[in-house]
């Protein structure tokens, strides 16, 4: 009975065209960041994030990938750098430690204030809750050195 | 080895004189142009076996130029001589009924012997006429002394039994003294058989020792004889079937054990064996040949063979309900094979279908009124239907399925000419023993049958086209009272849900005013109706009347001795219509039915065989089938052997040809001649919409379950599943409620009881103290809702703040999945965010799931409390985390809504939802109640608005086994919308009232309101006809899965246009999947045929464990 069958999702997964509509959503964020379904899963997007001005990082293109979780959007989508980059929030994996993407995820954050907050983690490191810890006591205990690392790494991997 | 033995000649010019002994002389006569034969042809074929040389010696010896002419005959046909047959070489035994320890052999080695074996034969055994030949066995025998150096093969051996009624055949030999040597015994096995058949006219035995590698025996050692069978005249003595003697045979059989457990088959039986055994009663004589080649070379195989063979019957036994529904499946075929013509009704109003015509046409052949088969059918010359009738008249009566063809052995020269018999084939009562040359019929007397046409195809059409073509008894012309005949009227007894429905379709059929419908009903039942119905000229034509009408009236009856009302006289016709109600024999219902008096008697059901076989036994008895109505025989030609599993073919094939003649079942998805189907239904979608609990469902289910499981395990362990059976069940029933709605847990255990058929039968129940402890956890449940709730002024206030915030409901998006929201669907938090109702819940329960997943890992011992206190675990507001509660939410409605009747929801929520008319807006809200109705109402709730919303006007049904739960369903329906018209119906409703209920249903609403019929599934689940609708609702399975369907049938039959869809409600994961489960195992296995109650008890506990499996 397609009547019944189409009636929004109260269980399970979100249906096809709700999907579509939160990928048409991830697509076309905010300036300095793109986000491209992959053509084979929906749910997989390449994103990239340019390195914020007035950051270690600017000039950089950063690569990540993201992906959407069939719980979403009651869990958070899973978010990694491929791009190696030095920071004290972001481990040599490429995990990103950062509390929308883990406890305070709330189903109305979206996509792009999420890649936005990475954003604004790259300008405002926050080496007091590392997660590469020889990275956050450089940050710490000599900060020019690691933003000098940082500019380094940026311009050898995210040119 | 070289044969030196004499051989005698039984040519059959001498056998007259068989008795009489040959002489010496002869005999060496014999013997020395035997030798001479048998040189010349051993020189020709080298390896020619010495009984085939024997056999050609028999044919041709007395011809001129013998050797030349056997020779040729070998040349040109070897094989028929290849198949060794003995028998030429052997002697006659007789045996005689009364003188038990002597019997006879022919033989010139002992004249005194023969002397009073004729002596005797004159006095006490009447001499055949002719015998013939019927076949060759071996059997295997055990040696009782030692025996060395005496043993030719294919010596004459003597077979004798020493007691009447005992199961020992002693094998003697012939000593050259003349005195007899018993030197062995029948195997157990064999000895069964053919003792009783050695003092029995008509079968004559002669032995001889098979051939063998030992020349010495010792007690004990296995020997194989030869036996070669032959059948007298005396076998084909002219016997009737007599039924007496067939009942006293069935009853010693059955008494068989105590009186003489030695003796164990009866003559019978034992010449049916030994037909088998000989394979006379095979079809492939080929085969059998073969086999008897093989065991003659090789003895040991035939024993592996015959392990093999019973091995393969234990297979077979295996007989399922499914193969027995093939049965009256396969009678379908009937259909295309009989060629009656169609007829056209008299005085019809209706068009039949074709299929109806012929289903007309055959009930008018099964009631002999063979004028009016082919009636109005222009294509019928009047010559045809001559030719229709001598056709009928040379075919009446039946084959007696009793008998059973056996052919002659094809190799005659073995028999006596003398027979004069050139019949290929003769018959044999499999269960008498009786012989026949010609095939026993049945002849016919019972008027009327089983019309098993499967549900929607209109049987109720086709019977009144038969009652209106054919309304009185014409062959009764002379009415007088005290014939107490009513030869006008028809009797049809309905179940009590589709008798208007009955008299609706007569009055819509009927074409003639002079006809009238009676309804039998209610307080009008006493009285003597001859005076209506007997010789009134303007009686009724139909007399309609219920079940529960004939037993009650039954039930008078048997009180007062006086035979009144329905019982007062003799019917023209009797039809009853879903006949499987009569199907439990002992039911007062059945006897009832069965006692009252009719000259044609019709059964309509759509499933002859409901459970088991014998449901088809009292539809037999209520035809008054003879001879099969006699519960006797059917017991031992049907039950027993489907009970034991023994002869199932044999059973099987005599079971279709009791009712091929008297069941006409068609299907819908049988085509008719040209091919097209014969009811073309619309599409039938079956969707199964699996729901979630709730949590407060899911805590009381959870805890109702592990009850359940703790009290089956403690039985279990007892052993006493089966003693507790109800209490388990009690158990079961619960769990099934609590899917359906958790207030039934709170109906006292009374009324429980009367919502399961399993349970109200039982009478000794455990007190259920479940429901105390279970009503204890709801309480408490319900107590931390309240608690969690909003206060009052609260609730007010925050209205006020809601509509402040939000002084239009345009443009509302739902920040979860980024679309707008609809007024229907939003719910507004306490902190005034707004989402889909369905984007909330799910945030919700990924919240709750996620902190049970916590819990559970941090405690590891759960405790057998359930945990209520997750009902109120805090979840955060997505938007601005804010401590949300399921309880603290609004809904949103639309306005219409405010002009639905107050006085029938509460007080409190009516003022509530007050709307401010202040304020022009377009929406109000009113607290949410997220447990108020149960999962499975609001699943309902929501596709009836969707129907409503698609569909206005539409038609809708819904199906529940719990009346209780109808009624909460009703309650809550009324109390959500004033768009739904809603109607019940249930068993508690009369007939008068079920009408009503019927025509309202049947009716349009003008002003697009949805109707909705609750049906109570044992109250409507048969029968009735609602194709108006073309929507169903089933919100709960039952056991049976056919139950279900024939409810859907309910929509889905002739007279339906729209596909219909149905929707299957389930609880996930709870006791209604694990009903899924077994009602798809049950589809698959079928259900196995030989059950008894304690069997099928057994069964269902092994589907309990199945329901708790893990």
């Amino acid at each position: 009975m397609s009547m019944i069958l189409n009636r929004s999702g109260l269980s399970g997964s979100p249906p096809i065209g709700q999907l579509s509509a939160w990928v048409a959503r991830v697509r076309y964020p905010v300036p300095g960041i793109t986000a491209v379904p992959h053509e084979d899963n929906l749910r997989y997007f390449n994103v990239t994030i340019d390195g914020p001005s007035g950051s270690p990082y600017e000039g950089g293109k950063f690569k990540l990938e993201l992906f959407l979780p069939d719980d979403y959007p009651m869990l958070a989508p899973k978010v990694r750098f491929l791009t190696r980059i030095y920071h004290p929030n972001i481990d040599r994996l490429g995990r990103i430690c950062l509390d929308v993407l883990k406890a305070n995820w709330s189903p109305a954050l979206q996509v792009r204030t999420i890649l936005l907050s990475i954003q604004a983690l790259l300008s405002s490191p926050n080496p007091d809750d590392p997660l590469a810890n020889e990275v956050a006591e450089e940050w710490k205990s000599n900060e020019q050195n690691a933003i000098k690392t940082a500019k380094e790494w940026t311009e050898r991997f995210a040119q | 080895m070289p044969d030196k033995r004499r051989f005698f000649d039984h040519s059959p010019a001498r056998r007259q004189v068989a008795q009489k002994p040959e002489t010496r002389k002869k005999g060496n006569i014999d013997e020395y142009l035997f030798d001479s034969f048998q040189s010349e042809l051993k020189s020709i074929f080298s390896d020619l076996k010495s009984q085939t040389v024997k056999q050609l010696f028999y044919e041709f010896h007395s011809k001129p130029e013998a050797l030349s002419l056997a020779i040729n005959a070998y040349l040109d046909n070897p094989r028929k001589y290849q198949h060794g047959d003995c028998t030429t070489n052997k002697e006659h035994t007789f045996s005689t009924p009364s003188n038990h320890n002597i019997s006879y052999k022919v033989d010139d080695l002992s004249e005194k012997t023969l002397d009073s074996e004729l002596h005797v034969n004159k006095r006490q055994k009447r001499l055949a006429n002719w015998r013939r030949y019927v076949g060759t066995f071996e059997v295997e025998c055990w040696c009782t002394r030692y025996v060395a150096g005496l043993l030719d093969p294919n010596e004459k051996l003597l077979l004798s039994n020493s007691e009447p009624q005992c199961n020992f055949v002693h094998v003697s030999k012939i000593e050259k003294s003349g005195n007899r040597r018993e030197i062995g015994r029948f195997l157990e096995r064999y000895a069964k058989m053919i003792a009783p058949l050695m003092e029995s006219h008509g079968i004559e035995f002669s032995a001889s020792l098979s051939p063998m590698s030992n020349r010495k025996l010792r007690t004990g050692d296995p020997f194989y004889i030869t036996l070669d069978c032959f059948v007298t005249d005396q076998l084909f003595e002219p016997r009737p079937f007599d039924e007496g003697d067939l009942e006293s045979t069935l009853k010693n059989a059955q008494n068989g054990k105590s009186a003489n457990t030695h003796f164990a088959m009866d003559k019978g039986a034992a010449l049916i064996s030994l037909f088998k055994q000989l394979h006379t009663l095979s079809e492939s004589n080929q085969s059998l040949e073969a086999r008897k080649l093989v065991s003659l070379e090789e003895p040991e195989e035939k024993s592996k063979k015959l392990f093999l063979d019973q091995h393969l019957e234990e297979n077979d036994a295996v007989m399922t309900m499914n193969q027995l529904k093939s049965l009256y499946q396969s009678t379908e075929l009937n259909y295309e094979d009989t060629r009656l013509p169609d007829s056209i009704p008299n005085d019809f109003m209706l068009e039949l279908r074709p299929y109806q015509k012929y289903g007309l046409s055959w009930m008018l052949f099964r009631e002999q009124e063979y004028d009016l088969v082919g009636l109005n059918n222009p294509q019928v010359t009047d010559e045809e239907k001559e030719d229709l009738k001598k056709k009928i008249a040379e075919t009446s009566g039946t084959k007696n399925p009793l008998w059973k063809e056996c052919k002659w052995p094809t190799f005659s020269s073995r028999s006596d000419d003398s027979c004069g018999n050139t019949e290929e084939s003769f018959y044999v009562n499999l269960y008498t023993g009786a012989c026949s040359h010609y095939c026993p019929m049945i002849q016919n007397h019972s008027y009327g049958g089983i019309l098993a046409d499967e549900m929607g195809l209109g049987k109720t059409i086709t019977t009144l086209a038969l009652i209106l073509s054919c309304h009185e008894d014409k062959s009764y012309t002379q009415p007088r009272r005290r014939d107490r005949y009513a030869h006008k009227t028809t009797l049809v007894v309905v179940p009590m849900a589709i008798l208007s429905q009955w008299e609706r379709e007569f009055a819509k059929a009927n074409g003639n005013t002079h006809r009238i419908c009676y309804i039998y009903y209610g307080t009008e039942t006493l009285g003597d109706l001859s005076l209506l119905l007997c010789e009134n000229p303007t009686a009724p034509t139909v007399i309609l009347t219920t079940y529960g009408t004939v037993q009650s009236e039954a039930a008078r009856i048997n009180k007062t001795g006086n035979r009144i009302g329905l019982f007062s006289v003799t019917f023209f016709r009797i039809i009853i219509d879903e006949g499987h109600n009569i199907r439990n024999k002992s039911a007062k219902t059945t006897k009832a039915v069965l006692s009252l008096l009719s000259r044609r008697k019709w059964v309509l059901t759509g499933t002859p065989i409901v459970n088991r076989l014998d449901d088809l036994y009292s539809l037999l008895v209520f035809l008054d089938l003879q001879p099969w109505a006699k519960h006797y025989i059917w017991r031992r030609f049907i039950t027993e052997p489907f009970d034991q599993g023994r002869d199932l073919d044999g059973a099987f094939a005599l079971l279709k040809s009791i009712l091929d003649p008297i069941i006409l079942r068609r299907t819908k998805d049988q085509k008719d001649k040209d091919g097209n189907l014969l009811v073309s239904l619309p599409s039938r979608e079956i969707i199964i919409e699996r729901l979630k609990f709730n949590e407060k469902e899911e805590v009381l289910y959870n805890h109702l379950k592990a009850k359940a499981i703790n009290v089956l395990n403690e039985n279990m362990k007892a052993g006493l599943v089966l003693k507790n059976y109800s209490s388990i069940l009690t158990h079961l029933l619960r769990l099934r409620q609590s899917c359906c709605h958790l207030d039934l847990i709170r109906l006292s255990f009374r009324d429980i009881l009367n919502e399961d058929e399993d349970l109200k039968e039982s009478s000794n129940l455990v007190a259920d103290q479940a429901v105390d402890e279970s009503y204890r956890i709801l309480q408490d449940l319900e107590k931390e809702e309240e608690k969690s709730k909003l206060s009052f002024e609260k609730l007010l206030s925050m209205k006020r703040e809601i509509y402040q915030s939000y002084p239009s409901f345009d443009d509302v998006e739902c920040t979860i999945c980024t679309g707008p929201i609809e007024i229907e669907t939003c719910v507004i938090t306490e902190c005034k965010h707004c989402f889909c109702l369905g984007c909330l819940m799910e945030h919700f329960n990924f919240q709750s799931r996620l902190h049970k997943s916590i819990n559970a890992s941090n405690n590891l011992n759960e405790s057998q409390i359930p945990d209520i206190s997750i009902l109120s675990k805090e979840v955060l507001c997505p938007v601005c985390r804010h401590s949300i509660h399921k309880n603290r939410l609004f809904r949103t409605f639309k306005p219409e809504f405010k002009g639905r009747p107050s006085s029938k929801a509460d007080n409190y929520d009516a003022y509530l939802t007050q709307v401010d008319h202040t304020h022009e807006r377009n929406y109000y809200i009113r607290p949410y109640n997220p447990y108020g109705k149960s999962s499975k109402i609001n699943a309902l709730l929501s596709h009836l608005q969707q129907i409503y919303e698609e569909n206005p006007g539409d038609h809708v049904i819904v199906f529940s086994q719990f009346t209780s739960f109808l009624d909460l369903v009703e309650k809550e329906l009324k109390r959500y919308t004033s768009n739904f018209r809603i109607l019940k119906f249930d068993g508690r409703l009369n007939v008068d009232q079920r009408q009503v209920i019927l025509n309202e249903f049947n009716t349009k609403t003008i002003d697009g309101k949805i109707t909705v019929l609750l049906i109570s599934l044992k109250a409507g689940g048969v029968g009735l006809n609602l194709t108006i609708a073309s929507k169903a609702f089933l919100l709960d399975p039952h056991w049976n899965n056919a139950t279900e369907f024939q409810a859907i049938d309910r929509i889905h039959r002739v007279g339906q246009n729209k596909s219909v869809k149905v929707v299957r409600f389930i609880m996930e994961g709870s006791i209604e999947e694990r009903m899924l489960k077994i009602q798809e195992r049950k589809n698959q296995l079928g259900e196995a045929l030989s059950m008894n109650d304690e069997e099928r008890r057994k069964k269902k506990v092994e589907e309990i464990k199945i329901l708790f499996a893990d």
